[in-house]
């Protein structure tokens, strides 16, 4: 690899472009699988990501790579740091976060974005409006249903 | 906007494996596919690898009264108090369920004339409904007070052999066998401390104090893999005056977390045990089962 070669620049679906590190984009398994078949060049086009999102993952794989490379950060002020990027977060952005992380294979943020969704939702209700499902149980099934677990709302 | 229902199926289960049993229990009404998703053994088993242990866990068990806990994959065995004991089988999560476990009882009973103890095993398979006695080991031990541990398809008991001291016995459940292993420690004194514990559903751990040594320090070991016992813990904090015991490590597999483990000297047992329990979905075929009547008899010391 010459040194040209150490940047790469990311097209979102909009058109926006950024230039970074090679190695903070090899984090995406799916620019990796890209950039090894080198079937693209050095700028690569992700038709599935907003730059919105796109500007987001990228902040979380620079963190992610600096972290890795010298080992300057421990542990827990990544996770820190983790818990802060998705405070924030509203519904609709940690659901597109999901979708962008699981098309550009990035693992960890993947389980970062499914946990926090998951931890931000405590009640049956808030499961019921944040997740927006449709119960197509009819009354008669739920009573049923919710027979079978007495024991979980006996608190 | 972007809603669950925008997700791949994959991604929403995903989501859904990353909260906790309890509250999967209470949504299971929400939709027919939830519904469905919840009971699938590999949502399941991805639910139960994330999950963290339970720190409060505030359900009842109605009309029981319990004397000895034991867990496995989030169920719960009890043995009951009162004249003619009873097991019983529960999950605190959802208080049912339909899979097929085996529950292992030991029968300690005294031949009076001869004086010498019989250690007797019996065994329950829910798939059956049935007991049967299995064959015992060879060598003649009498099992510590403290309580067994089941990890994986294992169960684990600190026992006692009249000239080498403490052994951990093993019996696997899918072979039916037992299997003697040794301790990282030796201990030959009746009066010494040791109790058996399981760390995460995954690792083995074994506390000790001497009952020579002057000092209330204990020592905990915890299995890197199933049988070999490295030392890799601190020590082990005895507040002896109140009967608590609580020993904090970090959890190098899990982000470093701090655990702290409390294990406390109930009336009926002079060791202390250490228990850790996870919530989980996994079920059991029926919610109460009649057990045998249970005899144990302590070793005594002649």
């Amino acid at each position: 690899m010459s040194k040209s070669e150490k940047k790469i620049v990311l097209k979102s679906l909009d058109n926006e472009a950024f230039e970074v590190e090679k190695a903070v984009a090899l984090q995406s398994q799916t620019i990796w699988v890209m950039c090894e078949d080198k079937c693209v060049g050095n700028e690569i086009p992700l038709e599935n990501v907003t730059g919105q999102i796109l500007a987001k993952v990228i902040d979380y794989c620079k963190k992610h790579a600096v972290v890795d490379g010298d080992g300057d950060e421990s542990s827990e002020e990544l996770k820190n740091w983790d818990t802060e990027f998705t405070k924030n977060m509203d519904q609709s952005t940690l659901f597109n976060m999901i979708l962008a992380a699981n098309y550009l294979n990035i693992k960890s943020l993947l389980n970062l974005t499914c946990q926090a969704v998951a931890d931000k939702t405590k009640t049956i209700d808030e499961f019921h409006t944040f997740l927006n499902i449709e119960n197509n149980f009819t009354p008669e099934e739920e009573a049923q249903i919710c027979q079978e677990n007495l024991w979980a709302f006996d608190d | 906007m972007t809603m669950i229902s925008d997700l791949p199926h994959d991604l929403e289960s995903e989501i859904l494996s990353k909260v906790p049993a309890k509250s999967l229990e209470k949504l299971k009404s929400t939709c027919k596919r939830w519904y469905t998703l919840f009971k699938d053994p590999r949502f399941i088993e991805k639910n139960n690898s994330g999950s963290e242990a339970a720190r409060e866990d505030q359900c009842k068990l109605k009309n029981i009264k319990v004397s000895k806990i034991f867990q496995c994959d989030g169920l719960i065995l009890c043995t009951t108090m009162g004249r003619k004991p009873r097991l019983v089988v529960w999950n605190p999560c959802n208080g049912y369920g339909n899979n097929s476990y085996k529950v292992l009882l030991l029968r300690c009973y005294e031949i009076s004339l001869q004086k010498t103890y019989v250690s007797e095993f019996e065994i329950y398979d829910f798939s059956s409904d049935s007991w049967r006695v299995i064959d015992g080991l060879a060598v003649k031990f009498t099992l510590s007070s403290s309580l067994g541990v089941s990890m994986r398809e294992n169960a684990y008991w600190l026992a006692c052999h009249e000239e080498t001291g403490l052994f951990l016995l093993s019996f696997d459940f899918t072979t039916e066998r037992f299997r003697r292993l040794p301790l990282p420690f030796q201990s030959t004194n009746l009066q010494d401390t040791a109790a058996s514990s399981v760390v995460r559903e995954e690792k083995l751990s074994v506390l000790y104090r001497s009952f020579e040594s002057s000092s209330s320090e204990a020592k905990i070991w915890v299995s890197n893999d199933e049988e070999a016992m490295t030392l890799d813990l601190d020590n082990f904090l005895l507040d002896e005056e109140n009967e608590v015991a609580v020993c904090c490590d970090i959890d190098l597999d899990y982000g470093d977390r701090t655990r702290i483990h409390i294990s406390t000297k109930g009336k009926f047992c002079r060791w202390p045990f250490l228990l850790s329990y996870v919530p989980s979905l996994v079920r059991i075929q029926k919610d109460t089962v009649r057990g045998k009547r249970k005899r144990r008899t302590r070793r005594l010391v002649e």
